[in-house]
């Protein structure tokens, strides 16, 4: 295998991963994932290795999803979930769930995807990184370029949208 | 009694507190309803976010079109070699070439002067240093100082050189052929090295070698 062709083997589901999170569209997120992979090998001589080459390539692809963000922001702002009512690509809990139990966790991932759209691009990136790639805040904050303080500030105040819309949606009580 | 801050919960959560904070949190949240609440909440959100994650399976959509885009994208970049990362390579080359016509050079002198076409080398190189050494550039800077003049400095040393033997001649030869060619040698590899170190760089160094792969591989770089 050639060496584009082991960059993309070896990243391709995080950064499609990470892209999924911020644009929310699996579609959308495989695109995002193109123009990355075409960037990052076109930028390789700029890669400077003083930083992990994992956090380059996340940087890459947030901002490359928050540009995909940006240019859509004057189209329809529903995803692709809410105009079709279908279910979110997500893992079920296991091959015995019970209906009702199908339902909630369904409801629980509009809700979260829901609020996910809510938050400003930063922090969204700034969430996903931690729950969907569970990088640690040093990691993140190299991703990113911003301090260890501001990925704390943007996690609390992400995950505290989320819990408010959890708890208007009866999934979560009140504290 | 103090509850614990949101940040302290969501660090503790994310395990990014020192052993020292962790302890003292997990102390608190054992006697303290409230702060557990708090936990499980955050805990909870936690979840719920990553219950949207998207599975492995779902990852592959896309996957026979991403392969067909695959073949489509840019195989090669775009050179990233400057003059400059050149410049070693062709020097030593003409390093190498200079010092091989050099070597070939004193060959063809030697065998010319067997072959009586041209004159003794020795009585020449003799007759040349003779000049160097009493050129007036040494007479007005060195031999000054010493209250020498050049002809007797030239006729000493020759005279010295005349009456040393012939195996101490050939051994000064050698040493000087020696340390010729270890300088030349490390010119050589001095450049080679320097010239490594230029495509690495040129390369970001994380195309080539095993190494390169292994970071590729690990998602890690640097």
């Amino acid at each position: 295998m050639d060496a584009f062709g082991l960059l993309v083997s070896e990243h391709r589901p995080r950064v499609v991963r990470t892209a999924y999170g911020i644009v929310g569209s699996l579609q959308e997120a495989e695109e995002v994932a193109q123009e990355v992979f075409v960037k990052a090998w076109q930028s390789l001589p700029d890669y400077n290795q003083v930083g992990a080459f994992s956090s380059w390539l996340y940087r890459i692809t947030v901002n490359a999803s928050i540009d995909r963000l940006r240019r859509r922001r004057d189209e329809a702002s529903l995803d692709e979930f809410t105009q079709s009512g279908g279910t979110l690509p997500v893992a079920s809990r296991g091959e015995r769930e019970l209906p009702e139990e199908t339902v909630v966790r369904e409801d629980i991932a509009r809700i979260v995807r829901e609020a996910i759209e809510e938050l400003p691009p930063n922090a969204r990136a700034t969430l996903i990184l931690r729950e969907y790639e569970q990088l640690s805040y040093k990691e993140i904050a190299e991703a990113l370029d911003i301090p260890i303080g501001t990925v704390m500030s943007r996690l609390n105040y992400a995950r505290q949208v989320l819990r408010r819309r959890l708890i208007e949606g009866k999934h979560l009580d009140e504290t | 009694m103090k509850h614990l801050e949101d940040w302290q919960i969501q660090c503790f959560l994310d395990g990014e507190l020192d052993p020292g904070s962790r302890d003292r949190v997990q102390t608190h949240l054992q006697s303290c309803p409230r702060c557990q609440d708090s936990l499980q909440a955050v805990q909870a959100t936690s979840w719920a976010i990553r219950s949207t994650k998207p599975s492995p399976e779902s990852l592959r959509y896309g996957s026979e079109l991403w392969q067909s885009l695959t073949q489509r994208l840019p195989r090669r970049r775009a050179s990233t070699l400057s003059w400059f990362s050149l410049l070693p390579p062709f020097l030593l080359g003409l390093l190498g070439t200079s010092a091989s016509l050099l070597i070939s050079a004193t060959h063809a002198a030697y065998a010319l002067q067997r072959m009586g076409i041209m004159p003794p080398m020795g009585s020449t190189m003799v007759d040349r240093m003779a000049g160097v050494l009493a050129s007036p550039v040494l007479e007005d800077t060195v031999y000054d100082r010493f209250g020498w003049s050049g002809d007797q400095v030239s006729q000493s040393l020759i005279s010295f050189w005349g009456d040393v033997n012939q195996s101490t001649h050939h051994a000064v030869g050698f040493l000087a052929c020696l340390f010729l060619l270890g300088v030349v040698l490390s010119s050589f590899v001095m450049l080679y090295m320097f010239w490594a170190l230029c495509l690495m760089r040129a390369d970001g160094g994380v195309l080539t070698g095993r190494a390169g792969r292994a970071r590729f591989r690990d998602g890690k770089g640097g």
